[in-house]
């Protein structure tokens, strides 16, 4: 029986077998005896210090930060809206027209990458990547602060929260800082606590489903996604589908491959977050899916390549569902 | 005048050699050990967190862990502590040690981006490792499958092949598996159109994906064996010691040098320069012995880091080794014993014919039989005792007397104790409250410091259990060696301390720590010439803990 | 209907191990006709076209292990008695054993061969009591409202009183709900008056109460016993099944609903077997 393939398990079983028979030197430390729970609850939410939460915030509201005044962050992470677009594509500065569907800006500091494309790796980046996106803010770091540096107000706040006072890098970690605060603790949190009344037998079920079906394999951990990359279409072609439906497909789609402009990253976008994800239509990068039902039925086509009854596909539905957190405080 | 004369070249003299000393003053480097211990802080956190994702990716692979947080988790900290390595590195200007961190910074991130790759194969491969079972015994219970032979064969064949190359993916695995895909698509087209024949384009899809994966996951984690982080970070911190070190000697030359120029210079500046140098060796020695220290931090924290994690994995796979072990036990004994049986079936017949040869020869296969069946037996009880010292398959605080523990550790111990005398004096004792595994490891420890410590003519080992106060038991674990030296008994405890050439020095201070988690402590004493005792000293378990009325729910 | 023929004891036996069925074949070829299988699936397929009274498989096995395959194979045919044969007990998979397959025994590896007999005889015992055609009488209907006095009865053994206060408020309606704070007592009380079913809350430290357990279930065969425990090793949950044959195990801190569940099933059970009987 090999139950353990590659790694050369088999040496490493026979080495640590002698190592304990013979040199008897070693302690063997008590195995976890639980199965390991794919799903994670959030942690805590971290200590931060509340007049950067509070700069954050201000910024994240301000339109200063677009070329033309027209939008802010909250434009396009709608708090209603599980912190995501209810729109297919956003809108930017001078009214462009974004390339993909503005996913959630909640529970953000527990994803891995940021973007659909996994772009950037931190929030600081990504602050960076949209204020220069044309198709976002459209702007610059000088032609933005100049413009917030009229503001007396802010400029003697930041100067109180920072010693540099307001600058790139202080509006950055403001910004930052406030999206690592933007958490939605969910009644699946706290089944996962221990808490076996938060979820209904019915919403139990979905979740065992959601194990069973494989959807863990990539949606696991704090985030339920967030953590890993994936082609979209990895045992069915998706994008060739959609073609065959009558949809352009374009440079967007692409994934991964516009960052590295490897072959094997070509339709490899971030795995999302599924927290909140009841709230957060349309779904996918290119707002295919206009119900949570649909996207999950794609996901069972293109991602698990398996069948599976309605009625299965609709418990994992209300599973789904007990990741709706709170939203945090609107302004 | 003359006098002026005179004093010209003195003067000339002195203003040359304040000259050539400020010089020399002003090019003796300043050495800024706290910067050199942060860089080796730092590199030994990222060897710390690159360690613990090694685990966590051999984890996922045996399906311990089933997700990939711990995999990334660490990145963050990864890449800043490599871009303030960066940054030292650069503040001190050396090429070879910016070079040897750049080396570090890539091997990393190569290494991030083998895991991320990896995770793409990983989940894949789980999810059609799973699925594909399942999606056979549907296909295999419907009843146009049923119905067809030759179908069920093929495709109980294609299992039979995935199954094998899941356990061993090598390429002629590989190739079994896609032919006898290839022979289900031939059946398959051959017939007259299938109900399921979806179901078995998909289940092939799946077999599919897990030759890809599983081949493409094999060479991704050779590569990962291979990611050499750990060694472009030895050389890090090879090159940042190595400049230290640099400084430091460079220092000292510089100072040799003032030291000689302050030979040969007038006597009212020897007071001064006295001072100086008296501070320059003070200097030296300190940052020799902060060289030392971290050296000797690192060493340490770093080997009890290796020791925890291989514990925790070696916890985590003991039992698979047991299965291993016990599967192949399982048939040797039964198959002994029925050889036996079967033996004394014809053991009658060949007595009652008179057989001599023939009855000799059964004779002796029974016996051998027997001893065979002693011999299973023998296995399966140092399996039993391996099991009851780790005792994985325990709850992890239980309430037991010292007594079990150490008969546990003492079977366990037996061949290092050979040869010598050991006497038990047991008393009566009350149940304590410990984590069981380990406290075995500490008893284990101190009978093997005794029997080693002890004579190899005429040793003796004494263990005594008694009770020291009402609440507290006691353990004595004493041998009639040469007894600890004077000298030596304020490091005993301390890590990498030992006396004997043998060993890795851990032992007695791993026991330490393990006795203070339980809340109790260790005492030694001894006589040059006449043995030494360790006590090691435990509460007592409290009553009627855990009887508190608590539900169900 | 006719009467069944008299015929062999049929066994199967799953063992991914081909030489483990070599051994097992040589125990068992006298006295019982035996099929082998090297995985889940050739069992699964033989269980649909024969019918067995004793399934003896082995937990790990690639593609399927031992308590997956019993949770199909009792679908398949619910009446035949299941045992597990494994090298190594780890708990999860011995909860699952229990509560959802319901495993006559567990057999570790190395076994021995009159050990292993003996107990697949007393399966075959078993199994042949339940096989239908002994032409069993319909269940009777649960009963809504009963008299106190022919209640069935249900013991909580508890040093506390909060786990009676719950099971007393969810069942004390239907069945007379005792309670009891030692097993000692218990043993006394159904001495008096015999129960069905029987809670137990174990003390995570004492290892006394097995042998209370095997005394009660020696005078109360039919008795059904749930234990609950906050942590257990396997060693105690295997002698849990094998010596006092617990119909349930639940692990502290466990949902309240899941325990309720597993006494509907137990007083269920209870009168199927008397329907049996």
């Amino acid at each position: 029986m090999k139950p353990f393939p590659p790694f050369s398990p088999v040496r490493l079983l026979a080495r640590m077998a002698c190592l304990v028979a013979w040199t008897g030197a070693c302690a063997l430390m008590a195995a976890h005896a639980q199965p390991p729970e794919p799903l994670k609850p959030l942690p805590p939410a971290p200590q931060l210090d509340a007049r950067k939460v509070d700069l954050g915030r201000r910024l994240f509201r301000d339109p200063r930060l677009a070329r033309d005044d027209s939008v802010a962050c909250i434009s396009c992470h709608s708090f209603q809206h599980g912190g995501a677009d209810p729109r297919a594509r956003s809108i930017g500065a001078g009214g462009a027209l974004g390339t993909v569907n503005s996913p959630s800006i909640f529970n953000v500091a527990h994803n891995f990458r940021q973007l659909w494309n996994g772009g950037t790796r931190t929030l600081e980046d990504q602050i960076d990547a949209v204020l220069a996106n044309p198709r976002v803010f459209d702007s610059s770091w000088p032609q933005a602060l100049g413009k917030l540096r009229a503001d007396t107000a802010l400029v003697s706040a930041f100067a109180q929260a920072y010693p540099q006072g307001l600058d790139r890098a202080s509006a950055r970690d403001a910004l930052a800082t406030y999206e690592r605060s933007l958490l939605t603790p969910s009644r699946f949190d706290r089944y996962l606590r221990g808490d076996g009344l938060a979820i209904s037998m019915e919403e139990k079920k979905g979740y065992d489903l959601f194990k069973r079906y494989g959807c863990v394999a990539c949606h696991q951990g704090i985030n339920v996604g967030g953590n890993m990359l994936q082609k979209f279409g990895a045992l069915g072609d998706y994008f060739q589908a959609r073609e065959a439906a009558g949809h352009k497909i374009g440079e967007a789609d692409r994934g991964l491959y516009n960052v590295t402009k490897r072959p094997e990253d070509l339709h490899v976008f971030k795995v999302p977050s599924l927290r909140n994800v009841a709230l957060t239509a349309p779904y996918f990068h290119d707002a295919s899916a206009a119900t949570l039902e649909e996207a999950v039925d794609v996901m069972f086509r293109v991602q698990l390549g398996r069948p599976a009854p309605g009625a299965d596909k609709a418990l994992i539905v209300k599973f789904l569902r007990t990741l709706s957190g709170e939203a945090p405080l609107a302004p | 005048m003359s006098l002026g004369l005179r004093a010209a070249p003195a003067l000339a003299f002195v203003l040359a050699l304040a000259g050539l000393w400020a010089y020399l003053l002003w090019t003796t480097p300043t050495v800024d050990a706290g910067r050199h211990g942060r860089a080796l802080d730092l590199v030994r956190v990222l060897k710390q967190l690159d360690a613990a994702r090694d685990a966590d990716l051999l984890r996922v692979r045996l399906d311990l862990l089933r997700d990939y947080d711990p995999l990334v988790q660490p990145l963050p900290r990864m890449d800043a502590i490599l871009a303030e390595l960066a940054e030292l590195a650069l503040d001190d200007g050396s090429g070879a040690l910016g070079a040897a961190v750049a080396a570090a910074h890539a091997a990393f991130t190569a290494k991030a981006d083998m895991v991320d790759r990896f995770q793409r194969h990983d989940s894949l491969l789980k999810n059609s490792l799973r699925y594909a079972p399942a999606a056979y015994s549907d296909i295999q219970q419907h009843a146009e499958a049923a119905a067809l032979p030759a179908l069920q064969a093929r495709l109980g064949a294609l299992m039979g092949a995935t199954l094998a190359f899941v356990g061993a993916p090598e390429t002629a695995n590989g190739l079994r598996v896609q032919a006898a895909a290839q022979e289900v698509r031939g059946l398959v087209r051959a017939q007259p159109p299938l109900a399921q024949r979806a179901a078995i384009d998909n289940l092939l899809t799946h077999v599919d994906v897990i030759v890809l994966r599983q081949s493409a996951e094999a060479v991704l984690l050779a590569g990962l064996e291979q990611a050499g982080t750990g060694a472009r970070l030895d050389e890090a911190t090879a090159a940042f010691t190595r400049r230290f070190e640099e400084q430091v000697s460079r220092q000292a030359r510089s100072q040799a040098s003032l030291l000689a120029l302050s030979g040969v210079a007038v006597a009212a500046v020897a007071a001064a320069l006295g001072w100086l140098v008296w501070r320059g060796a003070t200097e030296l020695r300190r940052m020799r012995q902060l060289v030392e220290r971290t050296r000797a931090d690192l060493r340490e924290s770093q080997a009890q880091l290796i020791h925890a994690e291989k514990m925790t994995l070696l916890g985590e796979v003991v039992a698979g080794i047991v299965h291993e072990i016990n599967t192949p036990l399982g048939y040797l004994r039964s198959g002994l014993e029925s050889a036996g049986d079967n033996l004394g079936a014809v053991l009658q017949p060949a007595r009652e014919r008179g057989d001599g040869r023939e009855l000799e020869a059964l004779e002796e296969t029974r016996g051998l039989v027997r001893d065979g069946l002693a011999g299973v037996d023998q296995i399966h009880a140092t399996i039993v005792n391996l099991l009851n010292f780790s005792r994985i398959d325990r709850s992890k605080v239980v309430r037991c007397r010292v007594e079990n523990s150490l008969e546990t550790t003492l079977r366990l111990a037996s061949h290092i104790l050979k040869g010598k005398v050991l006497v038990r004096r047991y008393g009566q004792t009350r149940e304590i409250q410990c984590d069981l595994p380990q406290l075995n490891q500490v008893f284990l420890n101190l009978v093997k410091n005794a029997a080693q410590s002890a004579p190899d003519k005429g040793g003796q080992v004494t263990i005594a259990t008694a009770m020291a106060a009402p609440d507290l038991v006691r353990v004595d674990i004493t041998d009639n060696g040469p007894g600890i030296l004077p000298e030596d008994r304020p490091r005993i405890f301390d890590p990498f301390f030992t006396t004997r050439g043998t060993g890795n020095g851990l032992g007695l201070s791993i026991s330490q720590r393990i006795v203070r988690e339980h809340r109790g402590w260790i005492e030694v004493r001894s006589q040059p010439g006449a043995g030494a005792t360790f006590s090691v000293l435990l509460a007592t378990a409290q009553l009627a803990t855990g009887k508190e009325p608590h539900a169900a729910a | 209907m006719l009467p069944p023929e008299p015929r062999r004891p049929s066994l199967l036996f799953i063992d991914d191990e081909p030489r483990v069925l070599n051994a097992i074949r040589a125990v068992f070829k006298s006295g019982y006709d035996v099929a082998l299988a090297t995985s889940g699936f050739d069992a699964l397929a033989l269980l649909h076209k024969q019918e067995f009274d004793v399934i003896v498989s082995d937990q790990r096995m690639p593609g399927m292990t031992g308590v997956e395959f019993f949770r199909r194979a009792k679908r398949i045919a619910p009446n035949t008695v299941r045992i597990l044969l494994s090298g190594f007990a780890d708990m999860d998979a011995l909860m699952a054993a229990v509560n959802e397959v319901e495993i006559h025994r567990f057999v570790s590896k190395p076994w021995d061969n009159a050990g292993l007999r003996a107990v697949v005889a007393e399966a075959v015992e078993v199994a042949r009591a339940l096989r239908p055609g002994a032409d069993h009488p319909t269940l009777p209907e649960e009963p809504r409202i009963v008299p106190a006095e022919i209640k069935e009865g249900l013991v909580v053994v508890d040093a506390g009183r909060q786990l009676h206060e719950r099971v007393e408020a969810e069942f004390g309606g239907r069945y007379h709900v005792i309670h009891c704070e030692t097993l000692v007592e218990s043993l006394a009380l159904l001495h008096r008056r015999p129960c069905a079913v029987l809670v137990c809350r174990l003390d995570v430290c004492d290892h006394d109460d097995m042998v209370f357990l095997m005394q009660l279930k020696q005078h109360h065969p039919d008795m059904m016993v749930i234990t609950v425990c906050e942590a257990t090793d396997a060693a105690r949950l295997v002698a849990l099944i094998n010596r006092v044959g617990i119909f349930r195990f639940l692990r502290e801190p466990g949902s309240f609903q899941l325990l309720t569940s597993y006494l509907h099933g137990a007083f269920e059970r209870a009168r199927k077997r008397r329907a049996v009987s």
